[in-house]
């Protein structure tokens, strides 16, 4: 038994040595906590001005930043959450759970989901508080471009401000126009698929389509009723719609060396098509992303891009585009100074140096759309406009004023759906008009679960 | 050399006689004994295993607002047009990551065991580091790993004629890529586990064979695995019911390229989109007690063709 | 010397680096993408190690991020997950002893209950548990995750097997004889030979703890008392590449080499802990002891 005593031996000598660690991790887990909770309860005492609780994400930091020192006299808790990217329900999960225990909602939030008016303003969460009715005047209300609030508004019910719009404009890369022999800015959808020819020729590219938000751009920007609510409970979905239908097969009329199924933020997009964006029918916060794709600089002629209006089905036909995005902020029901929080949300929707200069999107609140030209005139990011084309200033205010409202915010995403469903088709060699109708599909499957009446025609 | 715990298995009778009269526990395995060594575990249990379990068992047979809801959120979670695809994913999953599980788990194990112990020990280092990135770190490692043109794995990637990452998140090939995943951050630690199980192996047994004349190979299937087979069926176990509540994977594919993987894509999926996007935390505990019932018919099964319970 | 069982031993070598290669270049990678802007993350070779200059930036930018957010989250992930192995193996390892090797009333009863709370899935616990830690008052504190952490059966499990299929019972019964009590034997006999178990279970708890998202996501509102794993989940929120939705010219967005350090820098303690654990899983220990 030799062996065996000693390797007991030895094992009872550490082992002394591991309770003593042992003890020790344990008391400094007390310790720590307990530190921790004390903490925390005397800052809580401390505060004998007002708190406010905002739930923000990254992009919004500099406006939460700028909010509490132009607020002293307010004790701000500021919590970076996601802005429930991606519609992965992080406001939802965190309502569900505060609402069962009684606690634990923000006073005002940011979601960068356009679509959460829709379920944070209806059973079962419950949460966002109506702000026409007493907590926002109308006439702020009414400085909103005109349908922006559609997204937050249900029954007659504002249940948020919109941050920005996120509309979609037709950006064109001047530089590349001319040196693909294309000589005029592109008005309609039909001239703008022609020149798909002359850009492939030289290797360029005018959009993209296998995107999440392919539907945001091409269908919504052409009235096509892929999510449209006639009343509340009741969807239409009909992706037989001439107007759906019609657009499916100029895209897939257009070759896919010209309209590649790529994602602008996939890692390879930058290496393969940097410099080569002729044009790109996409939303106004992209003007700032171009000059970063690839190896492409501000300085570089290639990269920088000007605002055109929306692309029009016919000449003659009305103005209408799509949007992807654009942030909502919302103030909680549950909050328990709810005046505040209503001015704070005010604050954050409108305050000239939040909205124009601050926020990286056009600002939903007409008032301050100039001091945010201003801005992004001065950044770098965009070229000159081509001649006889609009302003960048021209381009936004018109592309704002003809967002389709048709396009209804539903409780559920439809990039998800678009992207799961549609993209791997298109990747693997399926056509739009194909697309459409998995599109369809999905989302009258997902609608139904939701308790919406849909039609499909 | 004495130190008073060796002091106290050597000394011998004298002292049992006088521990026999302080009343201390009777020799032998008693009774109190066990209750004692568990005591502590079983509150736990109790508190953050038995009550959650139960909790949730209660919720699934109970209305979103109170009342007993007999088998209703089964059948809405049944005729839910996500159930079906979801179910099939997985199992279509599990066949993949299982097989890959129990072979090469074995084979690696086995093959670290026939090696020098340090040289053992820096491949189980190296196999086991993917364990450390779990959850949103893997988000961005595989995002790179996946995509054709990124990837380390590019010529590979290009060889089975993957050009975009599009491509290969193809619907078909999801199963076997989760697998990949899967298999990548769980199966070092395994290997782990199994390395640990051969090495209680004692050694005149493996000398007996070798005497014998049995080769390495059949040493490692006659004497090895008969030897660790607990082990394997715990392994098996687990891994079925981790299998078919697979989360992790799909939710960070999904993430990572932009919502190509769908967020109901697995039913663990599903319940948690129910529970927490729809608020309907009963039908996506009708879910979960579904998956508990596979878990467990797996486990039943394992548990009887092991004897994983009896103490010989 | 035999030509076959030599090309054995080259097929047996080659496996080994296939999958070493499998396991471990991810792992390299990561450590690569460190010293590498944004830009050349997506232009360069895979394998390049680019400037040491990159990663010092990128290394004061994760770490600036918020404040120095990062800093609390790894200092709370420590607290988390060593509070809850300091418990969790507290509770398992007797237990695991004590259905291995005593015998009473319920054993199999608790060995079958273990079992289903394993087999539940775990995302069905959340709200349960939330609602019980809410009902003591304890969410957004500590405690609503070290003390879930403490119940580990996955490490009752480890321990049974372990105690069950190794320990020779000759030598338990040759200790009562020698008139050591229960306590003693377990304290004085098992524990020093179940050092590799107890170093196993404490490794895999940690891991659990530390990798663990869910529990703290939901129990945790402050996000400075978030560990790393969901801190992670936040700077990927934040980097343009994963969360396209709303990006703009000139706000703080984080960039993937910084969210490559940030996964390196929280491995790498996972990394160091595995390689303590592994000092006290060597071979031999347990063979002495049976060896007559």
């Amino acid at each position: 038994m030799e062996i065996t005593k000693s390797s007991m031996h030895g094992g009872a000598r550490s082992r002394s040595r591991r309770s003593v660690r042992l003890a020790a991790a344990v008391a400094f887990v007390v310790g720590a906590s307990v530190i921790s909770v004390g903490l925390g309860s005397t800052a809580a005492n401390a505060a004998s001005k007002p708190t406010l609780t905002i739930w923000y994400d990254t992009a919004r930091k500099p406006m939460v930043d700028a909010y509490i020192k132009a607020n002293p006299n307010v004790k701000v808790v500021a919590v970076l959450k996601d802005g429930d990217s991606n519609g992965d329900g992080t406001y939802q999960s965190a309502f569900a759970l505060a609402n069962r225990v009684g606690h634990g909602w923000p006073d005002i939030y940011f979601s960068e989901q356009n679509n959460d008016a829709a379920s944070l303003s209806q059973p079962p969460f419950n949460d966002a508080a109506v702000l026409n009715k007493g907590l926002i005047s109308s006439s702020v209300l009414s400085k909103f471009a005109h349908g922006s609030l559609s997204l937050c508004t249900f029954g007659g019910k504002v249940y948020c401000l919109r941050n920005d719009l996120a509309m979609n404009v037709l950006w064109y890369n001047p530089a590349l126009m001319a040196q693909d022999g294309i000589t005029s800015v592109p008005t309609t959808w039909q001239e703008w698929a022609a020149d798909g020819a002359l850009a492939a020729a030289h290797g360029d590219i005018i959009g993209t389509q296998g995107d999440s938000w392919d539907a945001d751009v091409y269908y919504w920007g052409n009235k096509c009723p892929l999510s449209q609510q006639t009343s509340l409970g009741n969807l239409t979905i009909a992706p037989s719609s001439s107007n759906c239908t019609g657009m499916a097969s100029l895209l897939d009329g257009v070759s896919r060396d010209a309209l590649p199924v790529a994602y602008m933020f996939s890692s390879t997009f930058g290496s393969q098509y940097g410099g080569k964006i002729v044009f790109y029918p996409g939303a106004s916060w992209m003007g700032g992303v171009f000059p970063g794709i690839g190896s492409c600089k501000s300085s570089n002629p290639d990269c920088t891009m000007a605002a055109g209006y929306p692309l029009k089905w016919t000449s003659s036909g009305q103005m209408v585009t799509g949007a992807i995005g654009g942030g909502l902020w919302f103030a909680s029901s549950h909050s328990k100074n709810l005046k505040l929080a209503a001015a704070a949300l005010q604050w954050f929707a409108t305050n000239i140096t939040a909205q124009g200069k601050l926020s990286p999107g056009y600002p939903a609140y007409g008032p301050d759309d100039a001091a945010f030209i201003a801005t992004q005139n001065a950044s770098g990011n965009y070229a000159s406009p081509a001649s006889g084309a609009p302003t960048l200033a021209q381009a936004f205010t018109v592309a704002a004023n003809s967002i389709w409202a048709g396009w209804s915010a539903v409780p559920y995403a439809n990039d998800q759906i678009w992207a799961s469903s549609v993209v791997p088709s298109l990747s693997s060699g399926g056509t739009q008009a194909a697309g459409l109708g998995i599109f369809a599909a999905a989302a009258t499957n997902l609608a139904r679960s939701y308790g919406y009446q849909v039609k499909t025609k | 050399m004495t130190t008073p715990s060796t002091a106290s298995i050597s000394a011998g009778p004298a002292r049992t006689r006088t521990r026999r009269v302080d009343g201390a526990l009777p020799v032998g395995g008693s009774r109190s004994a066990g209750y004692f060594f568990v005591a502590l575990y079983a509150v736990l249990l109790i508190l953050f295993g038995v009550i959650p379990t139960g909790y949730a068992i209660f919720l699934a047979f109970t209305k979103t607002g109170g009342g007993f809801a007999a088998a209703f959120n089964f059948t809405r979670a049944f005729s839910d047009f996500r159930f079906l695809p979801a179910f099939q994913h997985i199992a279509e999953f599990l066949a993949v990551w299982l097989s890959a599980e129990v072979v090469l788990i074995l084979i690696l194990a086995l093959m670290l065991h026939s090696l020098a112990s340090r040289t053992s020990a820096i491949f189980r280092f190296l196999f086991y580091m993917p364990g450390a990135l779990a959850g949103a770190a893997s988000v961005l490692v595989w995002l790179f790993m996946l995509d054709p043109t990124l990837s380390p794995w590019h010529l590979l990637l290009k060889g089975f004629g993957f050009s975009q990452l599009n491509l290969v998140l193809l619907p078909g090939h999801l199963p076997f890529v989760f697998a990949l995943i899967a298999f990548w951050t769980g199966a070092g630690g395994w290997i782990v586990v199994m390395y640990g199980a051969l090495n209680n192996i004692p050694e005149e047994l493996l000398e007996a064979a070798k005497l014998d004349g049995a080769n390495a190979f059949q040493t490692a299937i006659r004497i090895k695995l008969p030897l660790i087979k607990k082990w394997v069926a715990y392994m098996l176990i687990l891994s079925f019911a981790g299998g078919t509540q697979l989360f992790v994977e799909p939710q960070l594919v999904g993430q990572a390229s932009a919502g190509l993987v769908s967020n109901t894509w697995a039913p663990n999926q599903l319940a948690y989109y129910i529970a927490f996007n729809n608020d309907n935390f009963n039908e996506a505990a009708a879910i979960s007690v579904i998956l508990l019932v596979l878990g467990l018919i797996g486990a039943t099964f394992l548990v009887w063709r092991t004897k994983l319970f009896e103490i010989n | 010397m035999n030509i076959s069982k030599i090309s054995w031993k080259l097929v047996g070598l080659l496996i080994l680096l296939a999958f070493t290669a499998f396991f471990f270049i991810p792992v390299i990678w990561v450590v690569f993408a460190t010293t590498k802007t944004d830009h050349q993350l997506t232009s360069t070779s895979p394998f390049t190690i680019e400037s040491i200059h990159t990663f010092t930036a990128a290394w004061k930018a994760l770490f600036g991020f918020d404040n120095g957010i990062m800093t609390s989250w790894l200092k709370n992930s420590a607290i988390y997950s060593f509070g809850g192995v300091a418990l969790a193996a507290f509770a398992a390892v007797p237990a695991g002893y004590g259905l291995a090797l005593t015998r009473f009333i319920g054993r199999r009863t608790l060995l079958g209950i273990t079992l289903i709370t394993m087999i539940m899935p775990a995302t069905a616990l959340v709200l349960p548990l939330f609602l019980e830690m809410n009902s003591v008052h304890l969410t957004d504190t500590p405690w609503s995750v070290i003390l879930p952490f403490s119940f580990f059966p996955f490490g009752v499990y480890l321990c049974y097997i372990f105690f069950s299929s190794t320990i020779p019972k000759d030598l338990l019964s040759a200790a009562r004889v020698d008139g050591c009590n229960e306590w003693g034997v377990f304290r004085h006999l098992a524990l020093p030979l179940a050092r590799p178990v107890v170093a196993l279970v404490a490794f895999f708890a940690f891991v659990a703890d530390w990798n663990n998202y869910y529990l703290p996501f939901v129990m945790l509102s402050d996000n400075n008392k978030l560990p790393v794993q969901v801190g992670l989940e936040y700077l990927i929120s934040s980097t343009a590449a994963f969360n396209p939705g709303n990006p703009g010219s000139g706000t703080e967005l984080v960039k993937r080499p910084e969210l490559a350090l940030a996964v390196l820098v929280a491995i790498s303690v996972v990394a160091i802990v595995f390689l303590f654990a592994q000092r006290t899983l060597v071979k031999g220990l347990l063979a002495g002891a049976t060896k007559e």
